[in-house]
């Protein structure tokens, strides 16, 4: 075995109900649309500043904090989705 | 989908890290900065309008710098 990380990662698929979960509750989305892959403008009708609130909005549900730089990159579910899998800090 | 020039993800952190100061108050402050704030980045303003649109950056950057400092309670809103 090698070095053992105590970094605990969350399962996808509840990430996933959770991400979905956030967005559809957004109140400007019809959440009727929301799939994984769904992208916040072009499929959801969001604008650049709601962008900003439903990846503010994933933050306040996975206690962390994205850096400009990724929050900037996270343009639908699934791309939240996999920034959230991949932070070993995500509760 | 069009990329965001350098001016307009400035726009947008500036709006990030507004709410993420909000966040610091309690949950009905939050809010109302929120929808303050929203407001204001909402107008509408030419993409040509360079100029005013970096000075309007300048003024909600001093606001920001207002909100974090310890004791600000109110934004005043300036039309």
């Amino acid at each position: 075995m090698g070095a053992r990380s105590f970094a605990t990662f969350l399962d996808r698929a509840d990430v996933t109900d959770r991400v979905l979960g956030v967005v559809k509750s957004f109140e400007k989305v019809d959440p009727a649309k929301v799939t994984a892959k769904s992208h916040f403008v072009s499929d959801l009708g969001l604008d650049s500043l709601d962008t900003v609130e439903v990846v503010m909005a994933f933050e306040d549900e996975f206690t962390l904090e994205i850096e400009d730089k990724e929050a900037e990159k996270i343009q639908t579910c699934e791309d939240a989705i996999n920034f959230i899998c991949a932070h070993p800090h995500a509760k | 989908m069009r990329k965001h020039s350098e001016l307009q993800m400035q726009v947008l952190r500036l709006y990030r890290d507004i709410l993420r100061c909000a966040r610091s108050r309690g949950p009905e402050e939050r809010a109302q900065i929120s929808r303050f704030t929203r407001d204001k980045f909402s107008q509408p303003i030419a993409r040509t309008q360079v100029t005013r649109i970096e000075y309007l950056l300048g003024y909600g950057r001093r606001q920001l710098e207002m909100l974090q400092m310890a004791g600000t309670k109110k934004v005043e809103v300036r039309r």
